[in-house]
């Protein structure tokens, strides 16, 4: 559903990424794990197109309009109420009325619909970018650090709503820093550092084959030991 | 009947619903409209002086800002492109925004055309050229928001408005901005604000021959020239050429950067 093939990006001097294969299988979630700096939005923009690789081939096998992005930062009008925000989009994909109020309970924001985006937490703000993104149920959800500002309860369901749109068919690409995350809610995850991917596979799998396996699989290990950095 | 899409429809209300929250264009005009009432309060000018003034601002400068900011929010908030990759088109989000941007500039053209005096046959006059100046200049400063330079919009806009208020201060520079529909717009609306006191005279110039028009003093024995009867006739070629300039630069923003500025 999401193939990269080869590819380098470099801004001036600097190569932000350095010859990237990935591929994400269909009703799969993989996860981008990296630190600050190392690619994962530089990954999404040229997946998105809104930004060109240099070489070598991004490609989501769907169109445009059935991709649902939610970003770390941006994408709401924060002076619009929560449901304002998701009439918009509403509209333009000619869903039904109720369908906005009804994301907006999913996400756990119902009660707070008439709020404007700017009276949100954090935590609530990236709910309702998840709530937007989710909206016209795309067959493809790339999600930038999807629950990096929120409590456990909240990142829990979440989560658990992932899982659910998972289910219901929905291939799911998604970075984060959130070690138990990617070990429970992914199919897959890709390490990434300075710009390569040091290793991918079954999150389990890879912590197995890492011994990291102590009482509780530990991701946040196997990346010390490929790279010599902590996430 | 011109069938709009939900896609047009969606950007209207939101540039509207984001315009209404965030007063600032709503807001000014009002308080610009106040200050001409305490400035007619405090003066021995009517009204229709300081309504013109600052209808000119308003129209020039405050309406291409707000026009640009339309779309510079969208693309600072990203949605420029979400909307792109929901398959909205450039053209209906320009539509969208240019309708929405117009219907608010339409309505301070009333609010101003009533308070400021304007009845009758200048009521129509005042709202066509306002509304035609408003045209002109939304759509530029949807162009502007469209191009790499929005930050242009505000020498641009300040041009716009503030060019008419120069030129009156000296000849050489009323002959350079004669063609800024701006200025056009002032010299029609200050030719209204004396009509709309005055009974204006048809006069052949003693001097040039040419038909005038003029008001007569208070003695009824001399007149005061107003204005070269082509006037109206001059306002409305030169703010249909900017229009058809501000059109031409809209078109080619468009084609070439579409919705990804």
């Amino acid at each position: 559903m999401i193939v990269m093939k080869d590819i380098y990006k470099s801004f001036k001097e600097k190569t932000v990424l350095d010859g990237i294969n990935l591929e994400v299988k269909e009703g799969e979630i993989l996860a981008l794990l990296g630190p600050s700096g190392a690619g994962k939005t530089t990954i999404i923009n040229i997946l998105t197109k809104w930004l060109e690789a240099d070489s070598g081939d991004a490609e989501i096998l769907v169109g445009q309009n059935e991709i649902g992005i939610m970003l770390d930062s941006g994408g709401l009008y924060t002076h619009l109420s929560c449901l304002e925000n998701l009439d918009l989009y509403a509209r333009i994909y000619d869903l039904p009325k109720t369908r906005a109020m009804e994301v907006l309970e999913s996400v756990g924001l119902g009660d707070d619909a008439k709020k404007a985006a700017s009276e949100l937490s954090r935590g609530m703000f990236q709910r309702l970018a998840l709530a937007r993104a989710i909206l016209y149920s795309p067959k493809v959800l790339i999600l930038d650090e999807p629950t990096s500002a929120l409590d456990p309860g909240t990142a829990r369901s979440v989560c658990k709503l992932l899982q659910e749109i998972r289910e219901g068919g929905t291939t799911i690409f998604l970075t984060t820093h959130n070690m138990d995350e990617a070990l429970k809610l992914c199919d897959r995850v890709a390490l990434l550092f300075e710009g390569k991917i040091v290793k991918q596979g079954n999150p389990v799998e890879i912590c197995e084959e890492y011994r990291a396996m102590r009482t509780v699989p530990d991701l946040e290990a196997v990346f010390l030991e490929l790279t010599g950095v902590s996430l | 009947m011109l069938k709009l899409s939900n896609n047009t429809v969606a950007v209207f209300i939101k540039q509207l619903t984001s315009n209404i929250r965030q007063p600032v264009f709503l807001g000014l005009a009002g308080v610009w409209l106040v200050m001409g009432l305490v400035f007619a309060f405090f003066s021995d000018q009517h009204v229709s002086q300081y309504v013109s003034m600052f209808m000119v601002l308003i129209v020039g400068m405050q309406l291409t800002g707000v026009a640009t900011s339309c779309v510079t929010e969208d693309r600072t908030t990203m949605n420029l492109r979400f909307m792109g990759m929901a398959g909205v088109k450039p053209r209906q989000y320009c539509t969208g925004t240019f309708a929405a941007v117009f219907l608010m500039a339409m309505f301070i053209c009333v609010v101003y055309a009533v308070v400021g005096g304007y009845r009758g046959t200048n009521f129509f006059i005042f709202l066509g050229f306002t509304w035609l100046a408003s045209a002109v200049s939304a759509l530029l400063g949807i162009t502007m928001g469209l191009s790499k330079w929005p930050w242009l919009t505000t020498p641009v806009g300040m041009l716009l408005g503030l060019a008419p208020m120069i030129a009156a201060m000296n000849e050489n520079m009323e002959d350079i901005f004669r063609f800024l529909y701006t200025l056009q717009i002032r010299r029609v609306m200050d030719y209204m604000a004396i009509r709309a006191e005055e009974e204006i005279y048809e006069h052949i110039c003693e001097y040039c021959g040419e038909i005038v028009m003029c008001i007569k003093d208070e003695a009824e024995d001399v007149v005061e020239i107003l204005a070269g009867r082509g006037m109206m006739e001059e306002a409305i070629i030169v703010t249909l050429i900017n229009g058809a300039i501000v059109l031409g630069l809209f078109i080619f923003m468009h084609r070439k950067y579409g919705l990804n500025g």
